[in-house]
């Protein structure tokens, strides 16, 4: 920036001596000009005569005047000086041999002298003559000498106050850029809430503050997202660590009090523990867009008559009454993904119906004609407003747990992501009092 | 020593139950807040092991309403909600002792005689009546230093006598201190208690120190006279 501040500068420095120049050259040239047109109309009437003795008379004549207050000189054109003025000294071979016919020229003599000459051929009969006058340049150059100093201290001036007036004017117009850099470095985990007060930036760093203050809230809202989980994840393994823990110190201080169930009991625990763990995984892995689809050609009522006959024995023993239409019908899609939404599904239903009450699992097509699965059932407890928290992960009616074993409240979660991935839209809803509704719908790409 | 234990969690509760009952309590117990509230106001016990997050009613809501009935009775919460606030919430509630899942058997153990102690107003686990000791901490008696083999009811019985030493407790105190819901208040098995412990006091060469009071109850206390 300074660099080209200075460059400019000095070109400008440049063109403006230049034009100083030749503007001053400007005015001798006219000078002189105007002299040799004088000179010439005083001599004419002798010029066709070749009266060269009258000629330098009313040459001399003019300079006595002050009206010539030049150098000058007539001489012929092959070298011969007719008459002239005193050059102070100067030898007339130099000063003509350095000087141009019909151009304005300067020169420096050997005195030292700065001259400006203006030669005017004039032709007669049988020869040529040139007129030549010349001015002293020192004026000039003193003049020129004048304009340089101040022109460069000018210059200095100019680059000193620009230097000061860009660092101030930088300052100045960062110093907003430099608070918004010292607060984002001040932005800790802790602190991620604490949003850009754009009262105090510019106008035009109000779009960057806007957009940075909407990364800072879903940063906020991601880490607080993962405290959640881990907080979850402590506090839904704490319970089957104390059951672990119990257990074992209850038969290490009355041993004799051991037997077979505590194992069993133990393993369950164990096989409760994995599940879990399994479980948030498989949400985290959801979650996180690690999830992908393999779609593959499946034999739809299969699969879900596959997926259902882990539950067919407990369903049983809890006199549920279950129903399972399933048409013959071929679907793409990836089988694992829908293995997982399917069992998540019946669990939630075994686990959930009352003793004695209803399962239906169906596929259908909507008035849209897209296929759909749906698994209902009766419950007891459920209302229009917990249907809005079904999918979100550890909700649970009761806060407590599930009358059959642990549940974590995942289940519906993993069934909302998965399905998603899968290319299917999970709903939930109230199809009727006492009635609880899950429909897959195939979203059409 | 008769405790409730208000627990949803059937492993635990099934787990903590064995353990106290093997420890010479008789147990109680609720796997859902309406049930726990309902035994505490029905019964009476000497301190309450109470969970947090419970079905139908939540502990803090069943503990709020236990103090509102001005039940004395020593609470300790026993949850998986660990952080300081959950814990000054539980405490300012009205629990008198607080411990977090998972948890050491024997710190759970010894808190709860913590707390019982305090309900009887004893800063130690010891108690003497002339020529009998009882410490509450192992579990042992002995007259005139010998130590006296007594059965879980029958230190409990002893124990229970103790604790309210020169004071008469009526039969149904004793009931429905030392004997869990799996004995018939009905049956006579105070008296018979009674009878044993009487004998094997008097075998170990123990003045008579449990008196009857007809019509009122029973009373441990010793008599220099006798």
């Amino acid at each position: 920036m300074t660099g080209t501040v200075f460059f400019l500068l000095l070109v400008g420095f440049v063109v403006l001596v230049f034009l100083f120049r030749d503007e001053m050259y400007e005015q001798i040239d006219v000078n002189l000009s105007n002299t040799m047109q004088t000179l010439c109309v005083e001599v004419e009437e002798y010029i066709d005569d070749a009266n060269w003795s009258s000629i330098c008379d009313e040459v001399r004549e003019l300079e006595s005047a002050g009206i010539l207050s030049h150098f000058w000189e007539v001489r012929k054109s092959k070298g011969h000086m007719i008459c002239g003025s005193d050059f102070e000294g100067v030898n007339s071979s130099e000063f003509s041999a350095k000087v141009n016919v019909d151009k304005y020229h300067s020169f420096y003599l050997k005195n030292g002298k700065h001259i400006r000459t203006l030669t005017k051929r004039i032709p007669l009969k049988s020869e040529t003559f040139l007129i030549t006058i010349g001015a002293d340049q020192e004026e000039f150059d003193e003049a020129m000498a004048r304009f340089l100093i101040i022109a460069i201290i000018t210059v200095i001036l100019i680059l000193f106050l620009t230097l000061i007036l860009i660092s101030l004017i930088l300052k100045r117009g960062l110093r907003p850029l430099s608070a918004f850099g010292n607060h984002i470095a001040s932005i800790e985990v802790e602190s991620l809430n604490d949003e850009f007060d754009m009262k105090h930036f510019p106008v035009e760093l109000h779009p960057f503050g806007n957009h940075f203050n909407t990364l800072l809230k879903r940063l906020a809202a991601s880490f607080e997202r993962e405290r959640r989980i881990n907080a979850d994840i402590a506090h839904e393994l704490r319970t089957p660590i104390a059951e672990l823990r119990l257990s074992a110190e209850t038969a290490l201080k009355w041993p004799k009090s051991r037997d077979g169930m505590v194992d069993r009991e133990t393993l369950a625990i164990a096989k409760q523990m994995e599940s879990t763990v399994e479980h948030m995984l498989a949400l985290a892995r959801s979650e996180g867009g690690n999830l992908v689809s393999i779609p593959e050609e499946i034999q739809l009522d299969l699969l879900i008559k596959d997926c259902w006959k882990p539950f067919s024995q407990r369903s049983l023993q809890l006199q549920q009454i279950i129903s399972v239409e399933s048409s013959d019908l071929t679907l793409e899609t990836d089988p694992y993904l829908l293995q997982s939404i399917l069992r998540n599904l019946f669990e939630n239903a075994v686990c959930y119906t009352p003793k004695g009450g209803t399962i239906n699992i169906s596929t259908f097509y909507n008035p849209t004609g897209e296929l759909s699965i749906s698994v209902t059932n009766t419950v007891s407890d459920l209302t229009t407003e917990d249907v809005e928290h079904v999918f979100e992960r550890y909700w649970r009616k009761e806060a407590s747990r599930a009358p059959e074993g642990n549940h974590l409240g995942l289940g519906l979660a993993i069934v909302k992501t998965f399905s998603q991935a899968n290319g299917f839209e999970a709903k939930a809803l109230i199809p009727q009092s006492g009635w609880f509704s899950i429909v897959l719908t195939a979203i059409r790409k | 020593m008769r405790i409730l234990l208000i627990e949803d969690s059937s492993r635990l509760r099934q787990g903590i139950a064995k353990a106290f009952r093997c420890s010479g309590y008789a147990v109680d117990t609720a796997a859902d807040g309406e049930e726990g509230l309902w035994l505490s106001q029905s019964n009476s016990y000497d301190a309450i092991i109470l969970d947090i997050m419970l079905p139908k009613l939540d502990g803090l809501t069943l503990l709020k309403r236990v103090r509102e009935n001005r039940q004395q009775t020593p609470i300790l919460l026993l949850t998986a909600k660990d952080t300081v606030p959950d814990r000054v919430i539980g405490l300012r509630t009205g629990a008198d002792d607080y411990l977090t899942k998972p948890f050491a058997l024997e710190e759970l153990l010894a808190r709860m005689e913590a707390l019982c102690r305090r309900a009887y107003r004893s800063s130690t686990n010891t108690v003497s009546i002339g020529p009998l000791s009882i410490d509450f901490a192992t579990r042992r008696v002995q007259i005139h230093g010998e130590e006296l083999k007594l059965t879980h009811r029958e230190f409990r019985l002893i124990e229970y006598l103790a604790r309210r030493q020169g004071a008469i407790v009526s039969r149904t105190d004793i009931e429905s201190h030392i004997y869990d819901e799996h004995v018939d208040p009905m049956s006579n098995v105070v008296d018979a208690t009674v009878y044993i412990l009487r004998k094997k006091l008097n075998k170990a060469n123990c003045p008579p120190l449990i008196h009857t009071r007809r019509g009122l109850g029973y009373i441990i206390e010793f008599l220099p006279t006798h």
